[in-house]
């Protein structure tokens, strides 16, 4: 079925049809569950903010004035609701000793190397994004994995461009050093 | 993007760059939107939509109005059948209340039940029914 664009089904849901809602759900479903997973760093946490954020956007939608887009207007809800459930608990993280294996590990349980290599990495980027506090999280996320432009961020995070810039630098220059460190250590356990 | 970024600042964006996979996007998992769905549906069960202060007063607002106007207009009434009322409306009403079929109470064989309470009952009734059916009026939009 071809997509006929967020305002159209946005018309339906307010017409009273809820199950257009379930087309918009289709649509941003990954990206919002995407952005959750990098501030909360686990899928099941993820998967209830992205859908207390869905719900949350569903009860809002008679506010919804189409000033920005549907996308930026929920991952702004996405990232408030992320931020805050980080917030209210108390999560341990793992020291730099504690991530648990190096490229070597990736490879025994995936033959293909250039995935293992990205799995690796992956984990990698993962690993130093929970270094970060929940707000240079959702940066990182918007800049790097949906290449959103500072304006839209800014919008999405509360966060003003002159303070992001700043921010992103600092968080690319913590996030290098841990996985730097990390490949290090690694390296030499494996010696 | 931002500005014009320095040596230092372009070799850290480009080594984060070599690490991130925009293809290792997170994909949400299976069943993902018929779940969010479910918990979309199942709060517009328990909790259905607000109404403004305006719709929710509304229904109540006419039965008391309704109500007053009557108890008002019975103020006004004469106390007997042939006496002048205080209002043109209470001839409407006189008219109508001879109009009504006498209600006995003797067979309940209770001293003293007043005439008019028999007809109170069936009044309460009446603005009970009247509720009702602004009610389901004023709400046959939601079903």
């Amino acid at each position: 079925m071809n997509y006929k664009g967020d305002k159209f089904y946005i018309e339906q849901v307010l017409g009273g049809k809820m199950n257009a809602f379930s087309q918009l759900v289709d649509a941003h479903k990954d990206k919002a569950f995407n952005l959750a997973f990098r501030i909360c760093g686990n899928r099941e946490e993820a998967e209830e903010v992205a859908q207390d954020a869905f719900l949350k956007a569903y009860r809002s939608l008679k506010g919804f004035k189409m000033e920005s887009s549907f996308g930026t207007w929920l991952y702004r809800i996405v990232f408030n609701t992320a931020v805050s459930l980080v917030r209210n608990k108390k999560k341990g993280i793992l020291s730099v000793e504690e991530f648990p294996a190096g490229i070597l590990d990736f490879l025994t349980y995936q033959p293909d190397e250039e995935e293992a290599e990205k799995e690796y990495r992956n984990s990698l980027v993962n690993f130093a994004l929970q270094k970060l506090n929940e707000e240079d999280r959702a940066l990182i996320s918007l800049y790097y994995y949906d290449e959103m432009e500072a304006d839209e961020i800014s919008k999405i995070t509360g966060i003003s461009r002159q303070n992001m810039k700043v921010r992103l630098f600092r968080a690319r220059q913590k996030m290098i050093g841990i996985i730097e460190k990390v490949k290090k250590t690694n390296v030499s356990h494996h010696e | 993007m931002f500005h014009t970024m320095n040596n230092k600042e372009l070799e850290n964006d480009d080594l984060l760059r070599h690490y991130v996979n925009r293809e290792g996007i997170e994909k949400a998992p299976e069943g993902f939107t018929a779940k969010t769905m479910t918990r979309i549906q199942i709060e517009a069960i328990i909790y259905p939509g607000q109404r403004s202060f305006r719709v929710k007063s509304f229904v109540p607002a006419v039965s008391v109005i309704v109500t007053s106007v009557l108890i008002i207009a019975a103020l006004f009434l004469p106390a007997g059948q042939y006496e002048k009322p205080l209002l043109p409306v209470g001839n409407y009403i006189n008219t109508f209340i001879a109009g009504l079929p006498e209600i006995s109470v003797a067979p309940l064989d209770i001293a003293s039940i007043p005439a008019w309470l028999p007809y109170m009952f069936i009044g309460i009734i009446l603005l009970a029914l009247f509720d009702r059916a602004l009610s389901g009026f004023f709400h046959r939009e939601k079903k």
